[in-house]
């Protein structure tokens, strides 16, 4: 498969036309996804009527996007009119958005094609794609294993060549772990960097929509696509954007970089370890500095980060009530004949059908840690540590450009794995949690796979707004770690 | 955490469980509840709380969030396409059980 970049200028010199770009996705979506389970819905009409426009656009000699004809897939936690978009959930099932997320209208914009929705745990909230409502996505290094999540879908579009560049949604981790797991390049911006607008909320202070892509410099050209100011999403920020692709051909020399001790702790495979130093060493050996810095609460971002999402999570998702879109179950008998009963028993039927056991787990925990007696024990104490986490990081930062360490602690686990135990499924998320609590941009990008052939992915954390360090320093780990070719033939 | 807490806090959500779902989610919620427990321990005296990454708490981020826009009139969502996904619509609303006598 072709790199963003590659596919854009095939088209804009008119080597290619976008219309064989589209029915070559379709083809490839056709023969893998039996198997993959990467896509929920392939747009294939609109992708062919996109993809004509683009190519009559060209013959017009107008000046095409810089995402002309390059097929990006999205989560389906992302509206799309007219395309069902399900969050995973049967809550959703069959709804169709009637407008554009603002990152789909920027796609638009940038003349890109758009092949479908992907696959996710439901409203996001897993590690694994496993609690999506239409069954798991499977990893297309190993099949028995988990491509990891929630946008388990979005990077195997990616990594099994079915579309060189995907969005995705990152609450806690949801690009970085997968983008780990498949051998993918997986950023999260700043959060605000990239709207909202149009992305199905689960924890709105973490939330943030991010670009998956073959390569460093794909990940760039998306990022510089949909990044930037929505009036429509009142946390989006207003400075201006960088030049994320020229970033990509930077010098790393004289970048001082952080390894923090408490993510090489218990806990971390000795074959992911040995990846991840290898990779730190050869930045070193490109002209970086490496020095240890401390990020002493890393070991409570779980605990803070499962009170503070949670909570989040209970109150956005208190809008799927069965009357203005989704499921709706009509209770079968209301015993109860006081006023409001009927109401609340068609509340209580819908959001008991509707949501699987993860959701309800949530959003019960969610309630629980606000409710009154708890509130200050729980939720405000967790948002007290969410600020200790930030200042560890603006404590590294003053001696760092950018911290470095593992994106996961173990390879891609299997199916069913962790199941069974919400808790150890939650643990694995223990190190991209810490820089979604701080809000800082962060990005997985693969170093060398364990001795058995699995991926492995480096994380670059650094300041806030400064994608472009991550992207600097991500594609020169790209350059000293050429690209396997496995599982995407 | 036992079935009554779990009740109390499943009516809280508007959710409504089986008896099944109430024996095992209590169990399951209990043990994370006691997990991040551990947030107890940790010194916050002093420390403020951070709510959201743009704002408070020496957030660098602070000046660069408008959280309001303009305010000038622009089209907003039609009133059949807001209808449209509605799992009951009648006279031109949403279709709700009866709340009021």
């Amino acid at each position: 498969m072709d790199t963003v970049v590659a596919v854009a200028e095939s088209v804009r010199k008119g080597d290619k036309r976008a219309v064989e770009i589209a029915e070559t996705a379709l083809a490839r979506i056709e023969q893998r996804d039996r198997d993959l389970h990467a896509f929920l819905a392939v747009a294939k009409d609109e992708l062919l009527a996109q993809a004509r426009a683009v190519d009559e656009k060209r013959a017009r000699g107008e000046a095409l996007g810089p995402l002309a004809g390059v097929p990006v897939a999205l989560k389906d936690a992302l509206c799309m009119r007219g395309v069902p978009t399900t969050s995973g959930s049967k809550m959703l099932e069959g709804w169709r958005p009637p407008y554009d997320a603002t990152v789909v209208a920027k796609l638009r914009a940038a003349d890109a094609l758009i092949p479908g929705k992907t696959n996710l745990d439901e409203f996001a909230m897993g590690s694994s794609t496993e609690s999506s409502a239409y069954g798991p996505t499977k990893n297309p290094v190993d099949p028995e294993r988990t491509p990891g999540g929630s946008s388990g879908g979005s990077a195997v579009a990616v990594a099994a060549g079915m579309s060189p560049a995907s969005l995705g949604s990152d609450t806690g981790g949801s690009i970085r772990q997968p983008a780990a797991f498949t051998g993918v390049v997986g950023l999260k911006p700043t959060y605000g960097r990239v709207s909202r607008f149009g992305l199905v909320a689960f924890a709105s202070s973490l939330d943030q929509i991010g670009p998956f892509a073959t390569d460093v410099r794909g990940a760039a050209r998306v990022l510089s696509v949909i990044a930037g100011h929505d009036p429509k999403d009142m946390t989006s920020l207003t400075a201006e954007l960088h030049d994320y692709e020229a970033a990509c051909g930077a010098s790393v020399r004289g970048l001082r970089l952080g390894v923090p001790e408490e993510y090489f702790a218990e806990g971390l495979d000795p074959d992911v370890e040995a990846s991840i130093r290898g990779a730190i060493k050869a930045l070193e050996a490109d002209g970086c500095s490496v020095r240890p810095v401390r990020l002493p609460h890393t070991r409570h971002a779980v605990a803070t980060y499962y009170v503070i999402a949670t909570a989040e999570a209970s109150s956005n998702l208190a809008r799927f009530d069965g009357v203005r879109y989704g499921l709706r179950v009509e209770p079968k008998a209301v015993s109860d004949q006081s006023q409001g009963s009927a109401l609340r028993a068609m509340y209580g039927a819908t959001r008991d059908a509707g949501f699987g056991p993860e959701v309800k787990r949530r959003i019960l925990l969610g309630t629980f840690v606000l409710s009154a007696g708890y509130y200050d024990a729980y939720y405000l104490k967790a948002q007290k540590v969410r600020t200790l986490i930030r200042r560890d990081f603006e404590a590294a930062f003053a001696d760092v450009d950018a911290v470095v360490c593992p994106t996961a602690p173990t390879p891609p686990f299997k199916l069913g794995e962790k199941t069974s135990d919400p808790l150890s499924m939650y643990l694995s998320d223990v190190y991209t949690l810490p820089a979604s609590l701080a809000g800082l941009p962060a990005l997985s990008v693969p170093c060398a796979p364990t001795p058995s052939g699995l991926p492995v992915g480096l994380q670059i954390v650094t300041r806030p707004l400064a994608e472009t360090t991550a992207l600097t320093l991500a594609a020169a780990v790209e350059a000293s770690h050429p690209r396997r070719d496995e599982g995407r033939r | 955490m036992d079935r009554a807490q779990i009740r109390h806090v499943a009516s809280l959500a508007e959710l409504e469980l089986t008896d099944d779902e109430e024996e095992r989610l209590a169990a399951e919620i209990g043990r994370v509840v006691a997990y991040v427990s551990e947030l107890d321990a940790i010194d916050t005296s002093d420390v403020p709380p951070t709510a959201h990454v743009t704002a408070g708490a020496g957030s660098s981020l602070e000046a660069l969030v408008s959280p309001l826009r303009p305010d000038e009139p622009e089209p907003g969502l039609a009133h059949d396409d807001a209808l449209a996904g509605a799992p009951r619509a009648a006279h031109g609303g949403f279709s709700v059980p009866t709340f009021v006598e």
